[in-house]
């Protein structure tokens, strides 16, 4: 089996940039939050506990929930959003689609500080938007489009959006639309040629989306900085907050690794709940 | 009822390509209806147009007097077994089977009952609980018919349903649909480029050309007597040659004389009367000089080897036969006939064919190639049919090929 061995070699790259910059880090962060914390900040001698029993804190509840909300909120409303766009994408020919899709692209290759920056002008008091509204008495002078949970969910679906639009564009690219004419001619209505066939049709792409937006929206600190208030701080903002302010390392990495097993617990849970349905209709047979 | 489904006058274009131009049709309740075409001669244009799928620009569609032209899809008393067959990969067999019954919240006992019936008669029980991913095409196509079928349609659709599958496979499954619908009774509307399916599975076909109906009538009276030279090459396998009317007889048969075919160029050929029947849609009388096309299908002729006397064509006895000689070009066996390549007059082009079927091996006398042989033909065998000069003027055996175009 020498040639296996050689194709194996071929991985190596990728292996190495996975183990160096996926595995180890992670690895790194799994150990710190066992580590003792120094007052100095950075980690100090020896191990404890501490840094894990810190995380079993009623404050983190309403976090926790308050993140969780937060992702499904943004999330949902990336699929609603990003579903027709995907569906129009995909019933283009030609150039038309070519454009669309790099109207989608090119914004997801530009830096999410730009975004956020240009998003703070236009959502200023003093900004275009914010005098248009104001002009048309949608808001009062006193109300501010920034610095709440609306601009953050805003912000979220902004930046995100593109992570679920391509999933979703590539499973109805290779849907076949036939079946919706089938649909039609046994007697469904367009409602429920959609809702029967065509949703069911792109799940894995729906899927695929939602974990795409949900999981990234978890870890982005950033946006709630930026443009939340005090009342929109998420789990991720706790992270930076150890990690920045209180200079706790080992707290910052058990709350890191808490997020991590949960995502994990749920992934794994679902994988294994996909493989017992799988089993089950291979048992119909 | 001789117009249950009805298509009265449907045009339908795409850009500047009129798919369907003008086509009406009467459809009888409970038959089998073929719409036999080329592909692109609107043929499926004008089934999606009944299904509901396109909206003609003119005209309208009529189920029982019922004038359904301007209803959605769901809301017609039709449904449609694709090409594709386009069933639900998320679905089980059952569950697919079972679609149009869930639409309409039909209680779970009566649609376990229907489904349980259908499968017992597509013989698909044991495949109930699979994936339609895992079944063969032959199983795909019944859970196709199955599903089109639970809701009693009054008008099953048909779309090439048997063009993705192997030759041994289609002749099954079309001896099956044909028991289907002698057990369901519905009245199916067959869409096809296969002149066999037609010919085999239905009591009427119209064939389509260049979005026209070309012609239509039961399936022998097509095979028999077609009406123009397309139908005639397109259905079956036609010798054409062209031909130049001498003589009208007393008995109303007409003498023809076919120029350019070498040793045989004075031999006169009896043609039956154009005024009998249909045999001839001549809108006007033939004239002496005027030039037509005589068509023989290969399996009318009488082959053999020329004796020592070569019989020309005339009166032997009382009867008129039609003689010709040429030479044999080439034989093809195919098992149950062999084709018969026949050369006449001096033009390479100018071969014609004839098959004869193989009853026994030992009876036929061995023709041999390269040599004299004499095609002979009763007078009812054959008949004329209008010179079309923009078909140019290709003579000799002339056979369609899956894509629909002509080769020789």
């Amino acid at each position: 089996m020498t040639f296996r061995w050689k194709e194996g070699l071929l991985t190596l790259p990728s292996l190495g940039m996975l183990v160096g910059l996926v595995g180890v880090p992670t690895l790194v962060i799994f150990i710190t939050a066992f580590c003792a914390s120094s007052p100095t900040g950075g980690v100090g001698q020896g191990w404890s506990f501490r840094a894990i029993e810190s995380l079993f804190q009623w404050m983190y509840v309403p976090i926790i929930i308050k993140t969780l909300l937060y992702s499904a909120i943004a999330t949902l409303l990336c699929i609603l959003i990003g579903l027709p766009v995907a569906y129009l994408m995909a019933r283009c020919q030609g150039r038309l689609r070519n454009i669309l899709v790099l109207a989608i692209v090119i914004p997801f290759w530009t830096n999410m500080l730009v975004h956020l920056s240009a998003w703070k002008m236009v959502l200023h008091p003093n900004g275009a938007f914010g005098k248009l509204l104001l002009y048309l008495g949608v808001i009062g002078p006193n109300d501010l489009l920034l610095y709440n949970p609306q601009a953050v969910i805003l912000l979220f679906v902004y930046i995100f959006l593109p992570f679920a639009i391509i999933p979703l564009y590539a499973t109805i690219e290779k849907f076949d639309f036939r079946l919706l004419e089938s649909a039609r001619d046994l007697g469904a209505t367009s409602w429920q040629a959609l809702s029967q066939v065509f949703l069911p049709g792109i799940w894995s792409g729906i899927l695929s989306a939602s974990i795409l937006v949900f999981v990234p929206v978890l870890g982005c600190y950033v946006v709630p900085e930026l443009v939340g208030d005090a009342n929109s701080v998420l789990y991720s903002n706790k992270i930076a907050q150890r990690t920045f302010q209180d200079r706790n390392l080992p707290e910052a990495a058990a709350l890191s690794s808490a997020l991590l097993v949960g995502m994990m617990v749920v992934g794994l849970g679902y994988l294994y709940w996909e493989r017992a349905k799988r089993r089950q209709e291979e048992g119909h047979e | 009822m001789d117009d249950f489904l009805r298509f009265e006058n449907v045009v339908k274009s795409f850009g500047a390509n009129r798919a369907v131009d003008g086509v009406s049709l009467s459809i009888k309740k409970g038959e089998v209806f073929a719409l036999l075409g080329p592909s692109g001669c609107g043929k499926t244009t004008l089934l999606r147009v009944c299904a509901g799928f396109e909206m003609p620009d003119a005209g309208r569609v009529f189920i029982n007097g019922q004038d359904i032209t301007q209803l959605p899809p769901e809301k017609r008393p039709v449904h449609t077994v694709f090409q594709q067959y386009a069933l639900f990969p998320h679905l089980s067999v059952y569950e697919n089977i079972a679609f149009p019954l869930r639409l309409r919240h039909v209680p779970n006992a009566e649609v376990k009952k229907e489904v349980e019936k259908m499968l017992d008669m597509t013989e698909l029980t044991d495949h109930a609980g699979k994936k339609t991913t895992k079944l063969s095409g032959g199983q795909r196509q019944r859970v196709a018919i199955a599903r089109a079928l639970i809701n009693r349609p009054q008008v099953l659709l048909l779309d090439e349903p048997l063009a993705a599958l192997d030759l041994k496979l289609r002749q099954r499954m079309l001896a099956e649909l044909d028991w289907i619908h002698d057990e369901v009774g519905i009245t199916f509307l067959y869409v096809t480029h296969d002149q066999e399916e037609a010919l085999g599975i239905s009591d009427r076909i119209a064939v389509m050309h260049n979005g026209k109906i070309e012609q239509f009538g039961t399936s022998d009276g097509i095979y028999e007597n077609p009406r123009s030279r397309f139908v005639a090459s397109f259905v079956g396998r036609m010798n054409f040659f062209e031909a130049v009317v001498r003589q009208f007889l007393d008995n109303g048969n007409i003498l023809v004389q076919v120029p350019d075919t070498g040793v045989n160029s004075d031999a006169m050929f009896c043609v039956p009367a154009p005024t009998n029947g249909a045999k001839l849609a001549f809108g006007h009388r033939l004239a002496v000089g005027e030039k037509v096309l005589l068509c023989i299908r290969p399996e009318k002729f009488h082959i053999g080897a020329t004796g020592t006397e070569t019989p020309l064509s005339g009166y032997h006895g009382d009867v008129f036969r039609n003689y010709l000689t040429g030479r044999l070009e080439r034989e093809i066996y195919y098992g149950s006939e062999s084709r018969f390549f026949v050369e006449i007059g001096e033009h390479e082009d100018y071969s014609i064919m004839a098959t004869q079927l193989i009853y026994s091996r030992a009876n036929t006398s061995p023709l041999k190639l390269g040599e004299s042989v004499q095609l002979s033909w009763h007078v009812s065998d054959c008949l004329l049919l209008p010179m079309d000069e923009s078909q140019g003027e290709v003579m000799g055996a002339e056979l369609f090929t899956e894509e629909g175009e002509v080769g020789a």
